[in-house]
């Protein structure tokens, strides 16, 4: 049976072997037959992949004799909502904009990592969306996403 | 002789008046305020600050620029000691040992060490340009693409003392960061590399998104997988007390770095005045020059002041190196330097040799600026220190939303939306990394090294007929390869042999 580690180093070998097999569908350019644009990447994953196979047998092995997995505990569910909640806000941003996406964003974290519901729910996330505004819009002049329909208009309200 | 200190007493004459004192302290502020925030490093801050001098005068704008440019390089360390979130690239490296000091209740005496190396290796970068610049730039200019790729393998042998438990887990660590950076554009034959069809893809990977992700974000992810999620830093991960004072460093600690601190700032300031390279493989191959020539190679990354002061000196020896080949050359040494080429164009200024002989007074004044910049940093950051010391007493889920939003929006600043979906997938790569035992350090070193090593090494190569024996046996390119090879075989050795001792 693999552990974590076992299967980590099994996916970075078949990643590796992968990425090999994609460099020859690289451009070929004339002149360049030798030392291509395939060259330094095929030997930086041929590397990877004899290192990432090692390490994968002999955890294997380590395993078969008996070793401890040495798994910590992980709170599962909290990890994967965070995750979520981080590329969530990567794509929603420019169709909610950032004065809508951040709050909600920060709230869902808050929310997460189990902050007691109250003023600092209500008002941690509007504090930071606005101080932020502040900083990078109004005085370093950093253009953040407005959004689109609605939260476009919205938006242009503020900035 | 005395023409030069003529010209420097000159100098002294030009910044001491108000205008210019004025703008050397308001680049001094900005660059410490832009540093301390993730993602607005020196380049983003001299860009910002670039319209700003429009209405300067030449000096005044070259001095805020130079000031701005040595205070942010300063404060990334700020954040990469209490937060290990590295507020510039260049201080990627000081997390390593700055945030395991804080980690240990060290916070205080990290951010004394940090603040002291970096005037250190600032005055002596600053001396170097006033100094030995045509001296050294005449070694840089003789550097070919062989000398590049010894010097990046000998960044690279870094590492060694990077590895941690496992050195395979290393090499993979670092070899994904060298493939990472083959991503994009190929700038020898100009073909699109693994960008899936991504537009995005093209520029190949943002370094400061990287950076954020791997060590910032990726934290936030690794205290949320936790069972028990900690209250706040200061009580449970940094122990630094009521009041967090910057401890300096007593005059026999500093004796006992004197070593490490000189040769990190000739390291700093060597690896500044290459074109290109910059403060952050002048940090990387500083610490990694103080990894291997330590008695006790395994502390390094475990919060030792050594690591701490050798990425520090090194950094901000590099500000006043980088300025060399632009003043000297008109070649920027760096990012920050290559956008500081703009202020001189904005101002009908050319950077180059002639702007030594035609704008002698002008260069000089800007040499002593810098100086008195580096100076003005230390009453500066030890005001800068406070608040963001005060921020380690927030509750751990509102500082993680804090972190979070900040580090996505410097994620952002640094280019588009992209930038932060990028942050997250580094975010989660660095992670998984951390938790199956694989060090997230050899990546970035990879990360940093990779265009110079690769491309330095075809071009060298196609240079030399495919002869690989051509280009190792050019004699600088020697010595830097030799240099590698000793600096993960001694280390090596000495290990091997101390582990046969034990044994017995």
């Amino acid at each position: 049976m693999l552990d974590g580690e076992s299967f980590f180093s099994l996916a970075l070998f078949l990643i590796s072997v992968g990425l090999f097999w994609r460099t020859f569908s690289f451009e070929t350019m004339a002149g360049y037959e030798v030392l291509g644009p395939g060259w330094w990447p095929r030997l930086l994953l041929a590397a990877m992949a004899v290192l990432s196979a090692g390490l994968f047998v002999g955890r294997l092995r380590w395993l078969r004799r008996g070793g401890e997995r040495q798994e910590e505990t992980v709170a599962t569910g909290r990890l994967l909502g965070l995750t979520a909640a981080c590329f969530g806000y990567a794509v929603l941003m420019p169709y909610l904009g950032f004065l809508v996406s951040t709050p909600l964003f920060l709230l869902a974290v808050l929310l997460l990592f189990g902050t007691p519901r109250g003023r600092v729910l209500a008002l941690l996330p509007l504090g930071i969306t606005v101080l932020l505004l502040v900083i990078f819009v109004k005085v370093l002049y950093i253009s953040l996403p407005r959004g689109v329909g609605p939260f476009l208009y919205f938006s242009r309200l503020f900035y | 002789m005395l023409v030069v200190a003529e010209l420097l007493l000159q100098g002294l004459t030009e910044v001491l008046t108000p205008p210019n004192l004025m703008a050397i302290t308001l680049g001094v502020v900005a660059g410490i305020v832009l540093g301390a925030f993730p993602g607005l490093d020196s380049t983003v801050g001299a860009a910002l600050f670039i319209p700003v001098t429009y209405g300067m005068s030449a000096t005044q704008a070259l001095l805020l620029l130079a000031a701005l440019y040595g205070g942010a390089v300063y404060a990334g360390q700020i954040p990469a000691i209490l937060f290990r979130i590295p507020g510039a690239s260049e201080a990627v490296v000081t997390t390593l040992d700055g945030y395991a000091m804080a980690r240990k209740g060290q916070a205080g005496k990290a951010l004394g060490v940090g603040l002291v190396t970096s005037l250190l290796g600032g005055l002596f970068g600053v001396t170097t340009l006033i100094l030995l610049a045509p001296l050294l730039a005449n070694v840089a200019l003789r550097f070919g693409p062989a000398e590049y790729f010894a010097l990046g393998v000998l960044g690279l042998t870094a590492i060694a003392g990077l590895s941690g438990r496992s050195i395979t887990k290393a090499v993979i660590s670092a070899l994904i960061g060298l493939l990472l950076a083959t991503v994009g554009i190929d700038p020898i034959t100009g073909v699109a590399r693994f960008t899936f069809g991504q537009s995005m893809l093209l520029s190949g990977v943002s370094f400061i998104p990287a950076v954020i992700g791997l060590f910032a974000v990726a934290e936030v992810f690794k205290q949320a997988s936790r069972p028990q999620v900690v209250r706040a830093l200061d009580e449970t991960e940094l122990r630094t007390g009521r009041r967090l004072r910057v401890e300096l460093p007593s005059l026999g600690e500093l004796r006992r770095m004197a070593g490490l601190i000189a040769r990190s700032a000739v390291i700093g300031a060597w690896v500044g005045i290459l074109p290109g390279v910059g403060a952050t493989t002048a940090a990387i191959v500083g610490y990694s020059q103080a990894v291997r020539l330590s008695r006790e190679p395994d502390k390094f990354g475990t919060g030792v002041p050594e690591g701490l002061a050798a990425s520090e000196t090194a950094n901000n020896a590099a500000v006043g190196g980088a300025m060399v080949p632009l003043l000297a050359l008109g070649i920027p040494g760096s990012a920050t330097t290559a956008v500081m080429l703009g202020a001189f164009l904005m101002h009908g200024l050319k950077a180059g040799p002639l702007f030594l002989v035609q704008q002698e007074r002008l260069a000089f004044t800007l040499f002593v600026g810098m100086g008195v910049a580096t100076l003005l940093i230390f009453p500066f950051a030890l005001l800068a220190v406070r608040p963001f010391v005060a921020l380690l007493r927030i509750p751990y889920p509102m500082l993680a939303a804090g972190i979070l939003a900040f580090s996505a929006v410097g994620a952002r600043a640094m280019g588009d939306l992209y930038g932060i979906l990028m942050m997250f997938c580094f975010a989660v790569l660095g992670y998984l990394l951390e938790r199956y035992g694989f060090p997230v350090a050899p990546l970035v070193l990879g990360l940093v090294l990779g265009r110079i090593v690769e491309t330095s090494l075809r071009r060298a190569l196609i240079i030399a007929a495919y002869d690989p024996w051509m280009v190792v046996s050019r004699p600088i390119t020697a010595v830097l390869l030799v240099l590698s090879v000793l600096s993960v075989a001694v280390p090596a050795w000495t290990r091997y042999r101390t582990r046969r001792a034990a044994e017995k």
